[in-house]
């Protein structure tokens, strides 16, 4: 018997269409191909918002289960990327509100001393952005890392934070400059 | 400078980072740039920040928690109904054809009904049906004249297919062909050309 995901690595480049499509058909194992193709992407989108690995896994777990079980109203107007995004982004701002009051993005990290790339591995310079984008308001920080990390048009973005196109650039450019000084604050 | 007008160029900066804008919009940012020197600054901030983010990354987990986590997905949507498709336009998009041309496909077909309904059956009205005079058109004395020539060949007439009207044995009379009269029919005629200089006449008064 075929382990579960193996059939799905023959399938790496398979569209995402043709998989959807074969998934409303009755494939739910060309579901886990999606799966495991945007898995790690939307684990580290999640993580950003909540910097916590368990609340984040959860997040993903919760976000494929609701895209399996309404993949019927995906109507294709954007892309499934964009679409697995969206779902997930409810699901950290619904996280958000169960935890109001809770501290949810440990800020003493993003006061630590920053060491640049000193250490070698560059680690704690990659600690210390994302510290910083942590600081950042939670608009802002969606606009970015969905741009940065998630690599999504800015008109997405607009669609999925209900914004225009042109307020989702302004909230770019605002988050960047604001990154900026912070780095100049480590720095001096 | 910074201010007002500072603001207005702040989406502009994002996408001249980005290389996606306009030649005429980078024609104006340069210009304000040139004067603005904290726009300068932010559009090296906008190319510069986002390269360095990108090299941060989130703490990974390890493989074997990205497999459990995809077997506990797999085993969650084994025991979930299966999703129905609600709505046709994934199956298109599924094919490779955007959504956005449904609407337009649509407007397409109804505006080819519209002409399929409208347009082609007026010019078959007008070019398709002979030019058939009806025979109420014919007045009574017309008629009258008519049938007076034609009496004397009346033996022939009565082979016609043409005799229940008037017009197309009028026709034949002539000499054109008529659209379903046999050959030898015509042959058979013969008529004198006082006889056809009248139906002349009569023909030029019905049309």
């Amino acid at each position: 018997m075929e382990a579960p995901y193996a059939a799905g690595r023959r399938h790496l480049h398979v569209d995402d269409a043709i998989l959807i499509r074969n998934a409303l058909a009755g494939r739910r194992e060309d579901f886990e191909v999606l799966v495991e193709r945007y898995q790690k992407r939307l684990y580290a989108f999640a993580y950003r918002f909540v910097h916590d690995p368990d609340r984040a896994a959860d997040i993903v777990q919760t976000t494929f289960l609701q895209a399996y079980t309404h993949l019927g109203q995906f109507a294709g107007h954007s892309s499934f990327k964009t679409w697995l995004h969206q779902i997930a982004l409810n699901e950290i701002r619904t996280v958000h509100r169960r935890s109001r009051g809770e501290q949810l993005v440990p800020l003493a990290d993003v006061d630590e001393p920053a060491t640049s790339a000193e250490d070698g591995t560059g680690n704690t310079w990659k600690h210390t952005l994302e510290g910083l984008i942590a600081r950042l308001p939670l608009r802002q920080r969606t606009v970015v890392v969905l741009r940065v990390f998630s690599d999504l048009a800015f008109k997405e973005i607009a669609r999925m934070e209900g914004m225009s196109e042109n307020s989702a650039k302004v909230n770019y450019h605002h988050a960047i400059t604001k990154l900026r000084e912070w780095m100049r604050e480590r720095d001096t | 400078m910074s201010g007002w007008r500072c603001r207005a160029y702040r989406a502009w900066l994002v996408d001249a980072a980005a290389g996606h804008l306009t030649s005429h919009r980078q024609h104006r940012l340069d210009a304000h740039l040139a004067i603005c020197a904290v726009c300068a600054a932010d559009l090296e901030t906008l190319r510069d920040v986002p390269g360095l983010l990108s090299t941060s990354a989130v703490p990974d987990p390890g493989e074997d928690v990205w497999r459990r986590q995809r077997e506990a997905i797999s085993r969650a949507i084994r025991h979930a109904p299966p999703p129905q498709p609600r709505w046709i336009a994934w199956q298109l998009w599924a094919e490779g054809w955007p959504v956005w041309r449904m609407p337009v496909a649509a407007l397409v077909s109804i505006a080819l009904a519209l002409v399929a309904l409208r347009v082609v059956p007026l010019r078959v009205r007008h070019v398709s049906r002979p030019p058939t005079p009806q025979a109420g058109t014919l007045d009574t004395e017309a008629l009258g004249e008519l049938s007076d020539v034609v009496a004397p060949h009346d033996e022939v007439l009565s082979l016609s297919p043409h005799e229940d009207d008037p017009l197309l044995a009028a026709t034949a009379l002539q000499g054109a062909p008529a659209p379903t009269s046999e050959p030898l029919l015509f042959e058979a005629y013969d008529l004198d050309d006082d006889a056809l200089n009248g139906v002349d006449d009569l023909l030029g008064d019905v049309t």
